[in-house]
């Protein structure tokens, strides 16, 4: 081979190990995104970007010793022309072996450390006093409704619709910062998956399957909410089943509640119902009749939850009536 | 495959037919190997096209080059078609041409049963392309195919969601290609454990062949689960049984639970055979043995047992409790050990070596440094809580590519141009197989790196497009650059074949100085493999009948003569006409072509099923009466 062949390949591979230094290093410079994982606002979010970081370090660290080691032994060990004798026939060396199988052993056993409590913490049901909300998944609408606060015609109070930074009109919930919000989830349909990433990693909203997660956002959002979408791949509209959770001080939530509950504002959820209702139908013939089918059948399952969690006792007697929608979707 | 065929003519007095019907009708395991590598790799370019018009659309914000269901059909054939026509059938491709050759043997334990399990996998195949062309016409960009993923999650699978043909045609071809794969599975257990040529322990088989044997326990284990849930997602489908009907009582989370029990044993279904080429590869251009032969193919056996106790890792937010996610993390912890073991393995063969700097090696190499950070990003899987954010995002795109493009496909890229040879009787070209790495492992890295970091991002998968300003249009932009510096990869591979398969040097039987004994016979193999059953005394037989050990562990080459003297020459084959091999049969591909009809029958009309059973019974009784062997 050429000396010009040999520095060209050269070249390439520095071009190659720069380039995958590069994209390595500003997936942690980048902290911008709506969505970014590593600039999280809620404690949920925050351990588990912590949990993420403590095992990427560690797997750099291995990344660079391995990818180190190839170029190594590619440069020092290529075959020189003109030697035509055989490199010493090496078997194997069991020490070694169980060196290098016994040392990831106890690195992975500390990492399972963190991961486990991090299971138990992130799983434990919310405190007594944290605010409630169901969250109902529907192709391809979110709806939330708050049973702890209800309108004057006795009917849990529920999110609104805001329109996002692309001109769409998504739904939004709300809840106030630095308190531990009780997330139930149900699905009227098919699988869907509940996300914001500044705030907590998935949760999946099956049918038939209550599931529950608490949160806590440390900082408030803007006047668009925190950036969330579904996860689960749902079908048709998937890609536009977003929505918006809005973080507002004590006195903010209390006021928008209270605006919620007082009579005058009864008018809005009535009328904003019909409008979610008529074109989630058209969207899914099937979606609508299996809609009202299910609806018996997540009052029982969810009465079975409430064993394990006393969030979901009071939302599986207020979920029934799916309905009732204060949001518009967003087709 | 005409000038393949023109080459494997040696020997062969007794072939009755003669062009394209000798294929149609062979049970030679070399010649259906090649038609399972030809036909998987064509699956490849249909599956990267496929890939390409995904990342069109994902090029850039709010796209509309596809609409939500164009895009929905073809990433769920991207998936379904590069697992189960590309991946597997190359693997098992490589295992039909190569496990007899290693073992001694002459053909596999069940030639017909090997010829049928090709053509129920090409049948399934084209079955399940063919749902593109229904339910509208496609001129007019309706695509039938099926369009709820490669996973398939109930409810979205249900009649209520999923109105069309195109699921049926998914649940049915997957039916079918689960035979295919059952068949080959049994066929390769069989032939591994009682076919091998004497001497041949267990302990003195290639790691390929240990691979394989690992691999076929696999397929026969996995495949029936997944069957038994496709015949669950049959019946509710098309008899309206409630399995995962939610409004009576069914249960999402089952088919989840079933789908991943088949679906993580798969991904080393998948994995476990280029773990396999490479462990062929790096020693033979390291000119050195495998650093601790016995710990790669225990780690192996490891992982295949392992497999089974991962599955519920896919599903860590689907709310299983914290007792189930902690014991599905610390599995998927424990699983990463041994995969790093092999590496570590990999890496001390070439230590110390004399690396010849040849295309199969620089692929094989760069199934380590890829497949490196494949297992590195699972290990940031397996830290649960982490997982929840990275769940179905875009890094966990990343991270299987890494592992079944970086990993699976890097290792058959290796193999393909280390084997070669061996069967086409031409060396591919080295210098085009070096820009073929180049520019793929450029492209590579351009399409799945960026991906990484648009998981972290918080860019989930499968949605068909996504708004401006969330920060992912630079990295989407690169992905798409990316998959078509790949796609250009591809075209030096294609030019290189046809190129070499014309022009190329020929190839002696053992052009690297090799190892195993596939290398001890002319090149392309005679029909009948070995002119006399070679007598196996050692792990890498083939390298100790060319070079003795000193005591210092030196290698010493043996005089010329002697090779030949100890039996092992092709030279000395006097004894082939009393070799008896299997006759070509069209039984076979008769009883396959039973499935399809069977298939269509159950979308379109009951009144075709009987067809399709009396054209399988047929086959199988053809088959049965048939004289399988004579001279």
């Amino acid at each position: 081979m050429s000396r010009r062949a040999i520095y060209l390949r050269r070249a390439l591979v520095a071009t190659l190990l720069l380039s995958t230094l590069l994209i390595f290093s500003s997936c942690s410079s980048v902290i911008g995104g709506a969505q970014n994982t590593l600039a999280p606002a809620g404690t949920v979010a925050d351990r588990q970007r912590n949990l993420f970081l403590l095992v990427v370090w560690p797997a750099t660290a291995i990344f660079i010793l391995v990818e180190g080691l190839i170029l190594l032994i590619v440069f020092r060990f290529r075959h020189r022309r003109g030697d035509d004798t055989l490199p010493r026939q090496v078997h194997g060396n069991p020490g070694l072996e169980v060196a290098w199988t016994v040392a990831p052993a106890i690195l992975l056993a500390i990492i399972a450390v963190p991961t486990l409590t991090g299971i138990v913490v992130l799983g434990r049901a919310a405190s007594a006093d944290a605010v409630k909300v169901q969250v109902t998944g529907s192709q391809w609408i979110w709806q939330f409704s708050y049973p702890d606060y209800k309108d004057a015609s006795g009917q849990p109070i529920s999110g609104d619709t805001i329109t996002d930074p692309n001109g769409e009109s998504v739904p939004v919930m709300y809840i106030p910062v630095n308190k531990e919000i009780a997330l139930a989830f149900d699905s009227t349909d098919v699988i869907h998956s509940f996300w914001v990433p500044k705030l907590a990693g998935k949760t999946d909203v099956i049918p038939n399957h209550p599931n529950h997660m608490w949160i806590k956002a440390t900082e408030l959002s803007d006047n668009f909410g925190f950036s969330g979408q579904c996860a689960e791949f749902c079908g048709q509209g998937h890609a536009q089943m977003r929505f918006r959770v809005m973080v507002v001080s004590q006195e903010k939530f209390d006021e928008w509640v209270k605006s919620k509950e007082g009579p005058a504002a009864t008018a809005t959820p009535a009328t904003s119902a019909t409008a979610a209702a008529s074109p989630t139908a058209a969207a899914t013939p099937g979606a609508a009749a299996t809609t009202s089918a299910v609806a018996p059948a997540t009052t029982t399952s969810a009465t079975t939850t409430s064993a394990t969690t006393t969030s979901a006792t009071e939302t599986s007697a207020t979920q029934a009536p799916a309905t009732e929608a204060a949001t518009t979707p967003t087709p | 495959m005409a000038a393949i065929a023109g080459h494997a003519g040696i020997g062969e007095a007794h072939e009755p037919y003669s062009g394209i019907w000798s294929w149609i009708s062979t049970v030679d395991h070399k010649k259906i190997g090649i038609m399972y590598g030809v036909a998987a790799f064509c699956f490849f370019l249909l599956g990267g096209v496929e890939a390409l018009l995904v990342r069109i659309q994902l090029a850039s914000p709010n796209e509309s080059f596809l609409s939500p269901d164009q895009y929905n059909a073809i990433f769920t054939m991207h998936g379904t078609t590069m697992i189960f026509l590309v991946v597997m059938p190359l693997g098992v491709a490589f295992m039909n041409l190569l496990l007899p050759l290693m073992i001694g043997a002459r053909d596999v334990a069940f030639p017909r049963l090997n010829a049928f399990s090709f053509w129920v996998f090409l049948l399934g195949g084209i079955f399940l392309n063919i749902s593109f062309f229904t339910g509208g016409n496609i001129f007019n960009g309706h695509l039938g195919a099926p369009d709820t993923g490669w996973y398939g999650y109930a409810p979205l699978t249900e009649s209520a969601f999923s109105r069309g043909d195109g699921v049926d045609y998914w649940m049915l071809g997957i039916q079918i290609l689960g035979i295919a794969s059952l068949a080959g599975g049994f066929n390769f257990i069989v032939t591994i454990l009682n076919m091998r040529a004497p001497g041949m322990s267990l302990f003195r088989m290639p790691v390929f062949v240990w691979m394989s044997l690992v691999t076929s326990f696999l397929l026969i284990f996995a495949m029936p689960v997944l069957s038994v849930a496709l015949f669950q997602l049959t019946f509710d489908r098309l008899f309206n049984a409630n399995f995962f009907n939610v409004s009576a009582g069914g249960q999402p989370l089952l088919w989840q639970h079933m789908f991943w029990i088949f679906g993580h044993p798969e991904v080393y279904i998948l994995i476990l055979p280029a773990m396999g080429i490479v462990s062929e590869v790096l020693p033979t251009f390291s000119r050195k043995p495998l650093f601790g032969y016995p710990f790669v193919v225990f780690s192996g056996i490891a992982i295949g047992f392992m497999s089974w106790g991962v599955w519920a890792h896919h599903m860590f937010t689907t709310g299983l409790g914290a007792a189930a996610n902690s014991a599905f993390g610390i599995s998927t912890i424990l699983i990463s050990v041994p995969t790093g073991v092999k590496i570590f393995n990999w890496l001390a063969t070439m230590w110390g070596g004399k690396l010849q700097m040849k295309t199969p090696l620089y692929f094989a190499i760069g199934f380590i440094a890829m497949f490196t950070i494949g297992g590195l990003t699972g290990v940031t899987h397996s830290a649960v809580p982490s997982d929840y954010q990275q769940n179905d995002t875009y890094y966990i795109v990343a991270h299987f590519h890494q592992v079944l493009f970086g990993g699976a496909l890097f290792g058959i890229f290796a193999g393909i141009y280390y084997w070669f040879p061996k069967f086409t009787g031409k060396m591919l070209n080295d210098t085009l197989g070096k820009w073929n790495f180049w520019v793929m492992l450029i492209g590579f890295n351009l399409t799945f790196q960026p991906m990484m970091v648009l998981g972290i991002m918080g860019m989930p998968r499968r949605i068909q497009t996504y708004p401006d300003g969330m920060g992912w249009d630079f990295w989407n932009a690169l992905a798409t650059i990316g998959a078509f510096i790949i796609a250009t990869s591809v075209l030096i591979f294609i030019w290189n074949v046809i190129h070499s398969l014309r022009n190329g040097e020929v190839a002696g039987a053992d052009p690297w100085d090799a190892r195993t004994l596939e290398w001890s016979i002319p090149s392309p193999p005679p029909e009948h493999n070995f002119d006399v059953i070679p007598v196996v005394h050692s792990l890498d037989d083939w390298w100790h009948k060319k070079y003795v050990e000193d005591a210092r562990g030196n290698p010493v080459r043996v005089p010329a003569g002697a090779a030949v003297a100890t039996g092992n020459g092709h030279e000395g084959g006097h004894e082939h006409h009393a070799i008896h091999m299997p006759n070509p049969s069209f039984f076979p591909l008769v009883a396959a072509i039973g499935f399809p009809i069977v298939a269509f029958g159950l979308i379109y009309s009951y009144a075709i099923i009987p067809i399709g059973v009396i054209v399988f019974v047929t086959g199988a009784f053809g088959w049965a009466l048939e004289p399988a062997s004579g001279d």
